[in-house]
């Protein structure tokens, strides 16, 4: 197993009296694109201004590179590119002479700012003042500061705001190309799906501050578990039957319900079973529940995965997990040692 | 000091296209030019300050520009620079950079410091050409370049300057504390013009935004006899300010962050 580049263990923080972030356990491998997902004001940006030390934490420990946040704070950042929401640009200054302002202070080479401004394709207008920049143009510059120095960690918050659908797509083949050009570890906060979904290898899922699932995409992808919809005559004695059989069915309309985890030969019994009770069976369609249903059912419940599902046994078999997918240790949202 | 050095260099370079370099010029300009326009009007009356014309001259202009000008000056600078820092939420961004919070701070201190001394030194420049102008307009003053009184000028402006560097902590936390533009001059307008009516108090000399005033004035008027009690409140305010801004500044959360 490869060694954790971000981990942290019960990171808590309180605004006044929410709590942003609630016992977080992230653990983030080395080499890999961890996609930071949840909705708006799931605690993302919160969890990342703790993760640069920007914040503190109210409880809970931040460790990059193996190395308490609180120990070596500087020389641990030295090592870290972060854009954080919106790019912090100064307006009156040149794309290039906001680059330098970074670049001293990270200690960077001249060559390497030409090779950011390159990355994003702004070396041409990095003569101008960022006053006349596109948010596209912000965004961009703002990505170039955060490569600067070739970071071995960046951090990037919601990084393809403001951007074209071109400006995505680049965006997107730099980052999946990053930790193989570079060897640079990739955190990616974002509350769309499909765009974590194209470049993360690891995958975290957060709402209410707390960790939801954490774990690689395949084992996400292996939540995805199939549904049945059934359309019937009388759909309130169909559901009794079906919990009186053991399904956790849910009504979805007058006319259907759906069956949590039915697959194909599930299909076949649930029909049988149906018809024996004397009802009548119109149609039987198998969905599969999409990465995107699991992300909004687990953060719109706002539970852990899995607490959903009501028939326990079919909560087994279909390898939902009680609780986040712990890349290390055991504990709580995976993050205990 | 590595860390210091950068974060000047960085501060210096984000001043380029701001007003305030600008203004290190056109704030004693503007002092210099109310003083000839008032020495002119006294001339037309027949005062030609014949005892100390020179005095007369830079007295004035020091008295304008420390005790009315200076602390709006500094209120104005040091919300200019902490601004560049609110208005682009930057703080997040300087806080997750590899350098002390402190050495940012201090450099933020250290640059105002410098824009002062630089608007000071342009407002010493400007007496002699003051005079000058005076002399060829009205003859009647004697105002000779060789009699310019240079060691009271220096003195009076030299612990004037040393002593503001309180006010220029105080703004320096205000301004950096509070990303409200309207806090941080409001501060200063009020403070400033408490200090107008504070002057001719007792209380002036250990009133932060007079002591620039009050001290330079001793210098030209030593019999006013103000004692050691404003420069000992100048020079030992100063550090104990900008020490406990600082400690306050770079251990709060990143301003803008929450």
């Amino acid at each position: 197993m490869s060694s954790l580049v971000v981990e942290t263990v019960g990171l808590t923080r309180w605004f006044g009296r929410v709590q942003a972030v609630d016992h977080l356990g992230l653990a983030v491998p080395e080499g890999s694109v961890y996609g930071f997902l949840g909705p708006n004001g799931a605690g993302k940006s919160t969890t990342i201004r703790l993760l640069l030390g920007v914040l503190g934490p109210d409880e809970g420990l931040v460790e990059l590179f193996g190395e308490p946040l609180r120990r070596n704070r500087l020389g641990l950042l030295r090592r870290v590119g972060s854009l954080v929401e919106e790019p912090s640009l100064y307006p009156h200054l040149t794309g290039a002479e906001n680059m330098e302002v970074a670049r001293r202070m990270v200690g960077a080479t001249r060559a390497q700012v030409a090779l950011a401004l390159a990355t994003v394709g702004l070396t041409e207008a990095a003569k101008r003042t960022v006053r006349g920049y596109s948010q596209g143009m912000r965004q961009r510059l703002g990505i170039a500061l955060a490569l600067l120095g070739e970071p071995d960690l960046l951090i990037l918050d919601e990084p393809t705001n403001g951007l074209d659908p071109a400006g995505i797509m680049e965006m997107r083949d730099l980052i999946r190309a990053l930790p193989e050009t570079t060897g640079t570890t990739v955190l990616l906060s974002s509350h769309l799906l499909r765009e974590v979904e194209q470049v993360a290898t690891y995958i975290g899922i957060v709402n209410q501050g707390r960790l939801l699932f954490q774990g690689t995409k395949d084992e996400l992808w292996a939540e995805a578990v199939d549904r049945l919809i059934v359309d019937v005559n009388d759909p309130a004695r169909a559901l009794r039957a079906m919990h009186d059989a053991g399904w956790a069915a849910i009504p979805r309309d007058e006319t259907t319900l759906v069956v949590e985890g039915a697959g194909r030969a599930d299909a076949g019994h649930i029909n049988e079973m149906l018809l024996q009770r004397g009802l009548r069976v119109f149609a039987l369609q198998r969905e599969r529940v999409t990465l995107e249903d699991l992300f909004l059912r687990l953060t719109a419940a706002g539970e852990r995965l899995g607490d959903t599902v009501k028939n326990p046994s079919r909560y087994e078999a279909s390898h939902v997990s009680a609780r986040p997918h712990a890349l290390v240790g055991t504990g709580e949202n995976g993050g205990s040692r | 000091m590595k860390h210091l050095m950068t974060a000047l260099g960085v501060e210096v370079l984000k001043l380029k296209r701001t007003l305030a370099v600008a203004l290190t010029v056109v704030v004693p300009l503007v002092v210099a030019v109310l003083q000839f326009c008032s020495m002119l009007q006294r001339a037309r009356y027949g005062i030609y300050e014949a005892d100390d014309p020179w005095g007369v001259l830079s007295h004035n202009m020091l008295l304008i520009y420390s005790l009315l000008m200076l602390p709006l000056f500094i209120t104005l600078q040091t919300a200019l620079l902490a601004g560049l820092e609110h208005n682009a939420k930057a703080w997040k961004r300087l806080y997750a950079l590899p350098i002390p919070r402190s050495a940012i701070y201090f450099a933020k201190q250290i640059v105002t410091l410098g824009l002062i001394g630089l608007s000071m030194a342009v407002l010493v420049a400007l007496m002699p050409v003051v005079g000058v102008i005076l002399q060829a307009i009205e003859p009647r003053f004697a105002l000779a370049l060789d009699a310019i009184p240079w060691g009271r000028i220096l003195s009076s402006a030299g612990i004037a300057y040393a002593t503001s560097w309180t006010l220029i902590a105080l703004h320096t936390w205000i301004a950096t504390r509070w990303p409200s533009f309207v806090v941080a001059t409001a501060t200063g307008i009020v403070a400033t013009i408490a200090g107008a009516v504070a002057w001719s108090s007792d209380y002036g000399v250990y009133y932060p935004w007079t002591i620039p005033g009050v001290i330079m004035h001793e210098v030209f008027y030593p019999e006013m006899g103000v004692g050691l009690a404003p420069i000992a409140i100048g020079f030992a305010a100063a550090p104990l300010i900008a020490l406990v801004a600082c400690w306050d500044v770079t251990h709060r959360d990143a301003l803008g962050a929450l």
